[in-house]
């Protein structure tokens, strides 16, 4: 069953590159969020993630869960999410809405799904599963999308709209993802986020992506754009408040220049509060 | 538990199988903005089942995901074979290794960094020059990638290591090789290529981690085959005879016990 929960503030992803300076400075960091996948298989990166969890509240995103796929659930991969989502005592969990996997083939990438009422059924079928198995709010994100199918059914956020009111669970709004997919596609932002349920968001995404003029790719490693940000306020007023984090993935730059980025989330927010 | 799932739908059965097979066929041709190209037969399928943006056809849409899924594969091969990378530098890796392995190895396994282990066997299926040499030294960066995910297990008691049977921590790696490829590796990481042939010589190597650092070292063959017979699990009562035969038994224990390398658990099948 959907349920709130707490605002964790402003977050960072949790990168390797990272870990350095974390355990040098210990900044004053209010969460962050791991790729679940960087940590299941244990060894080095497992320790170091025990030694963030002493000081810092830890959510779990997930990259390889592909809800949409037509292969089954992985049952496998899915016990070793939930060991780690009971080791780290992440508040909720996350992955994409997307397909990547078939029978004895992982694709490694967000794949886009047809956007049809049977599709949203049996998605949300599963996305029902994974949450009541997990036994935490399990959230899908929206995806940046780079093609849609010539016999789609209903809009893009449409689709994620009905899947996640039929399986009950919570939303993971990306907001570069929102603009990403409109420019892509040739539709509005606010078109897009207007028809979605925003009290069921529990987190949002910002990041930077790379615009190739004709289209536009989901890269993680610019700046916050502006019209994204412009996106943000909106959508961050109509939830009243959530956990919102920046993902940084490529041409990284230092931590403190990668939170000041994170904070002007904060800056905005406060903006929101005096407006 | 498992529970009993409502049917596939067919149509996205169909259709994933369909996505799946072109975007994990090689890239032959790219535009200018290097998005991959494909054959007129081809471009018609993609037309049937993409839908055209107000900037790109279908078939460019589509074609960024195989540019993407392409990328992404390519780059964390490059990753796991720094040492085939510093030899044939990242074109020729990407043409002769990354690209043709991929093709044929779709991967299979959640965890990214298994993508690239059957490339050591693969190798020896191509006539890639010093094929054999590049298979030991892929298998070696293996190793080092193996090594960051190998767990620290509890070290063994001190009042039972006579009677109990003991292992070796899996984050110890033992190597029997024709020379130190190790050291081999170290320079070709340095300098760049592949270095004059060094003289063949039977070598005892063994990789661990101290400290989160990657460390090797050669060892006394006697040494070897003791570490050896603790990977399968001994107790120390079977290992007296090959301990009778090392030249200083409390210096290699000490050695060990600081390094932590020994536990309790199995950490291969005996």
């Amino acid at each position: 069953m959907f349920k709130k929960v707490p605002n964790l503030g402003i977050g960072i992803g949790l990168r390797p590159i990272h870990f350095r300076e974390i355990f040098a400075t210990w900044p004053s960091i209010d969460w962050f969020e791991i790729i679940s996948e960087n940590f299941m298989g244990g060894g080095m990166p497992l320790r170091n993630l025990e030694k963030i969890l002493e000081r810092y509240p830890v959510v779990m995103h997930g990259v390889t869960l592909a809800i949409g796929s037509a292969a089954p659930l992985d049952w496998d991969y899915l016990k070793k999410l939930k060991a780690l989502a009971v080791k780290t005592k992440t508040p909720w969990l996350s992955d994409h809405l997307s397909w990547g996997r078939l029978p004895g083939m992982r694709f490694h990438d967000l794949l886009p799904l047809p956007r049809k009422k049977e599709v949203v059924n049996y998605v949300a079928e599963r996305a029902r599963i994974v949450q009541d198995y997990l036994e935490i709010p399990f959230a899908l994100e929206n995806l940046s999308s780079y093609a849609n199918f010539a016999d789609d059914e209903m809009s893009e956020s449409q689709f994620y709209r009905e899947i996640v009111e039929k399986a009950d669970i919570s939303m993971m709004l990306d907001v570069n993802n929102i603009y990403v997919s409109c420019r892509n596609e040739g539709y509005d932002p606010k078109e897009y986020y207007s028809n979605l349920p925003l009290n069921r968001v529990i987190q949002i995404h910002l990041a930077g992506h790379t615009d190739h003029g004709r289209y536009i790719v989901d890269t993680h490693d610019h700046p916050v754009a502006d019209a994204v940000w412009e996106i943000y306020k909106e959508v961050y007023r109509q939830t009243e408040g959530v956990s919102t984090l920046l993902e940084w993935d490529d041409q990284f730059i230092s931590f403190e220049k990668t939170w000041e980025e994170a904070l002007k989330a904060k800056q905005f927010q406060k903006d929101m509060i005096y407006a | 538990m498992p529970k009993r799932l409502s049917q596939i739908p067919a149509s996205l059965e169909a259709m994933q199988q369909w996505f799946a097979r072109l975007i994990t066929s090689p890239i032959v041709e790219t535009d200018g903005d290097q998005i991959p190209t494909f054959s007129p037969d081809v471009i018609l399928d993609i037309r049937n089942k993409i839908a055209p943006s107000p900037t790109l056809k279908s078939e460019e849409r589509f074609g960024i995901y195989q540019q993407q899924y392409w990328w992404r594969l390519i780059s964390v091969m490059q990753d796991l074979f720094p040492t085939l990378v510093s030899i044939f530098d990242y074109e020729e890796f990407n043409r002769l290794i990354a690209e043709p392995y991929l093709a044929s190895h779709i991967p299979h396994d959640w965890f990214i960094s298994n993508i690239g282990a059957e490339l050591p066997d693969w190798l020896m299926t191509t006539s890639i020059k010093n094929k054999r040499l590049l298979k030991e030294l892929a298998l070696l960066d293996l190793a080092y990638e193996q090594l960051l995910f190998a767990n620290i297990l509890p070290p063994p008691k001190a009042a039972k290591y006579e009677t109990e049977t003991l292992y070796l921590q899996p984050f110890v790696l033992l190597f029997e090789m024709t020379s130190d490829l190790f050291s081999l590796r170290m320079e070709i990481l340095k300098e760049k290529k592949l270095p004059l042939k060094k003289e063949r010589r039977k070598t005892y190597m063994v990789l661990y981690r101290l400290h989160e650092e990657s460390l090797f070292e050669e060892l006394d063959p006697i040494v070897f085959k003791l570490l050896l017979r603790l990977q399968k699990g001994a107790c120390l009562n079977e290992l007296i005879p090959l301990l009778e035969k090392c030249e200083d038994v409390s210096s290699l224990f000490q050695t060990i016990s600081s390094r932590g390398w020994l536990t309790q658990k199995p950490t291969i099948d005996r």
